[in-house]
């Protein structure tokens, strides 16, 4: 198989990860329940992955690092705990489901800002989106449906100066590029994708102190007699058993990612990238998605072929060639409208580090068999 | 006898066992007595020795929220006291 799925999970990963979530399955008690070796090793490696993520994200306090099951819980949890019907917010067109349908739930005034017609986000469309109540900005850092970044650096800037409070979805970025906080006040994140970690991790980054409404209750292993749980971060969002062999897991990912370090990660798969767009944008019935003007992008290229559905072509690239990618919406509803695709979607291919130059050379030949037969 | 040191919740005994440890202070991990605290929970238990090291490398480390409490025996049972100042440490 040749898998450029990477979008959705990243299939190869170091092979630590794997070895890490059996030594903890066989080795771990319930982290926070008691104080005997095997609870003490679990919450020992789980500070240790706060550690690791504090460091690459380049936070003082491994504490400012929160645990959940996915980007998509760490959406809900904090879209949920933080905002209500009385406020207005400014999203935009390129989210995910997971940063829409939390921001439905809640009843918020909603805004979005625009994108262009290559569905990249209008940034300079923000102050004509403010309202006197507007009080946050939930927005993704980069395009899972077209590996665009936002310009997020200048989105920051401007809440910064209206104080408001701005969410990024870092769903796609984080391990992936340079992700701190100097770009949110919150940023949310998956395991499983960029940092190579086990499905069922991910989580919340925050620095200073939000009144965040509890969402989910529980036992938290203190204060049992407390008829509320502490408000305070991470514990608001760590109720119950946290997934210790998942974070053991994705501790060895993200000391991967950290030790060969985002830029070099980058570099390969930008290398990666180019080396297929450049060949597939000069194919005739080609139509690729994106903004391709600039070099600041995710390794993600979503392309149709004229004449064939996507789901067609997705097939025919796995059937005949074993090439695994994702063809549809991509749970991106709106920049799906605004790019004409809601018939049919598009066909994407999202590398990794661990893909290859041949890898990439057989998946150029294959979309030449198919587009030419 | 031993000190105890207490805090708010798991995550900030994780937090100050990681410092202590770099500083190769000895310290274990004990279950939280009932007589600090009813209900479950990990606290800290450390010498006199090297609870005033502790108790500077903690709040270097913006750990100040730190309940210390002094364990002895008396007449055959293990009796908790709390410090109100940590002053006579530092």
């Amino acid at each position: 198989m040749i898998y450029f799925d990477n979008g959705a999970t990243t299939l190869l990963k170091p092979p630590e990860v794997a070895e890490a979530v059996q030594y903890a399955i066989e080795n771990f008690g319930n982290a926070g329940r008691s104080f005997y070796d095997a609870v003490m090793l679990a919450n020992r490696e789980i500070y240790r992955t706060r550690i690791e993520l504090a460091r690459l994200a380049g936070l003082d306090d491994p504490l400012q690092v929160a645990f959940t099951s996915s980007a998509t819980e760490s959406l809900n949890l904090v879209i949920s705990g933080l905002i209500g019907p009385e406020d207005a917010v400014i999203t935009t067109l390129a989210e995910h489901n997971s940063v829409l349908r939390p921001l439905y739930l809640t009843g918020c005034d909603l805004e979005f800002l625009d994108c262009d017609e290559n569905g990249r986000i209008m940034v300079e469309s923000f102050e004509s989106k403010l309202k006197d109540n507007t009080k946050f900005l939930v927005c993704t850092h980069g395009s899972n449906v077209t590996g665009n970044i936002t310009d997020v650096e200048s989105l920051y800037q401007k809440c910064s100066a209206h104080g408001i409070t701005m969410i990024l979805d870092g769903s796609q970025t984080f391990g992936a590029i340079p992700v701190n906080m100097s770009m949110a006040d919150i940023i949310c994140f998956t395991g499983h994708k960029a940092l190579y970690g086990p499905q069922g991790t991910g989580g919340v980054l925050a620095v200073g102190s939000y009144d965040f409404s509890i969402v989910k209750t529980g036992g938290a292993g203190t204060n049992s007699f407390d008829r509320f749980q502490s408000t305070d971060l991470p514990d608001i969002f760590e109720t119950g058993t946290l997934n210790s062999h998942g974070l053991y897991g994705l501790q060895k990912g993200v000391q991967f990612v950290n030790s060969l370090g985002v830029e070099t990660i980058h570099a390969k798969e930008r290398k990666l990238h180019d080396m297929f767009y450049e060949e597939v944008c000069k194919m005739d019935r080609v139509r690729i998605y994106g903004d391709f003007s600039t070099s600041d992008r995710l390794p993600i290229v979503s392309l149709n072929l004229e004449g064939m559905a996507a789901s067609e072509l997705a097939r025919r690239l796995w059937e005949e060639n074993r090439i695994a990618t994702r063809a549809g919406s991509h749970c991106a509803p709106l920049l799906h409208q605004h790019l004409n695709t809601v018939k049919g979607g598009m066909v994407r291919f999202s590398f990794s580090y661990f893909n290859t130059e041949e890898e990439i050379a057989q998946g150029i030949e294959a979309l030449h068999a198919i587009a030419g037969g | 006898m031993e000190y105890i040191l207490a805090f708010e919740n798991t995550n900030l005994v994780m937090k100050a066992e990681r410092v202590l440890f770099e500083a190769d202070l000895h310290i274990k991990a004990v279950p939280l007595p009932d007589q600090i605290s009813t209900g479950c929970g990990i606290c800290l238990q450390i010498s006199p020795v090297e609870i005033g090291r502790a108790l500077k490398i903690l709040a270097n480390n913006h750990i100040t929220e730190v309940g210390i409490y002094l364990r002895q025996e008396s007449n055959g049972e293990i009796v908790y006291s709390k410090v109100e100042d940590s002053a006579d440490f530092l």
